[in-house]
């Protein structure tokens, strides 16, 4: 899927675009997943172009936190639409992820 | 007297990847006639990919083709989905749903089934004439 990079304070923010649903949600998982290969400890997931995700989604990023969680690093979200955060919140996966409205807040607590 | 459906169509999906992505461009385009909220249109969006993913992934072990059904009405206050199946018989309501599990470590196909009876009102499956048949609805208000 379509996703730009960017690095703010060492913090590596990935930016996918559209849906991360289960024809993208693979990807998205093997581009961020050769990043922490690489060495990225600390990753922000920038929401804010997402429209959509589904569960192929959400289990990329339990695999990525797990990744994240094996080399001493952090992932945490921004930027959530109001449809996404809502699923998020109703499902109880909020808990399992740090996530934060803006992107600012986010750089702030990593 | 039987509610009127103000709208509603059909969809028949075949078990292919290229095939759900085409039916739920199909059935976004009808709830956007339908005038309905991003907040509704993003459930049933949810729904309908997670139930034809487990459908294609689970019930059809016999790597021959077959045809997934979709019904679709709206009515006033609600939308209501019927999926149809002839593959092997599969009750996603039997899916085990152990609240001291932690979400991590649920099996492949839970989270999905989970988060469609989360996102949804009512959610029924029943088995009928060699058919799976999954009935889903949500409210409009």
């Amino acid at each position: 899927m379509e996703m730009s990079q960017r690095e703010v304070n060492g913090i590596l923010i990935l930016s996918p675009k559209g849906n991360l649903d289960f024809n993208h949600a693979t990807g998205f998982q093997e581009t961020a997943s050769s990043l922490i290969e690489k060495g990225a400890k600390k990753i922000l997931i920038d929401f804010s172009e997402l429209s959509f995700i589904s569960s192929a989604g959400l289990r990329v990023l339990i695999v990525l936190t797990k990744l994240l969680q094996q080399k001493k690093g952090t992932l945490a979200l921004s930027s959530m639409n109001e449809q996404i955060a809502e699923v998020f919140s109703i499902s109880g996966f909020h808990k399992l992820f740090s996530i934060y409205s803006t992107e600012e807040e986010a750089l702030k607590n990593f | 007297m039987k509610e009127q459906a103000t709208g509603g169509f059909e969809i028949i999906v075949k078990n292919s990847s290229e095939e759900i992505s085409k039916a739920i461009y199909q059935f976004i385009k009808f709830c956007n006639m339908q005038n309905l909220s991003l907040s509704v249109i993003y459930k049933l969006r949810l729904a309908m990919e997670e139930i034809l993913v487990n459908t294609i992934s689970y019930s059809f072990q016999d790597g021959n083709s077959h045809d997934i059904q979709i019904k679709i009405n709206s009515y006033v206050d609600k939308v209501v989905l019927e999926f149809l199946d002839d593959g092997v018989e599969f009750n996603p309501l039997t899916v085990p749903e152990p609240k001291d599990i932690p979400l991590e470590d649920r099996k492949p196909g839970g989270i999905g089934i989970y988060l469609v009876k989360t996102v949804m009102d009512t959610f029924e499956y029943k088995r009928t004439n060699g058919k799976n048949i999954l009935t889903i609805s949500k409210k409009l208000t």
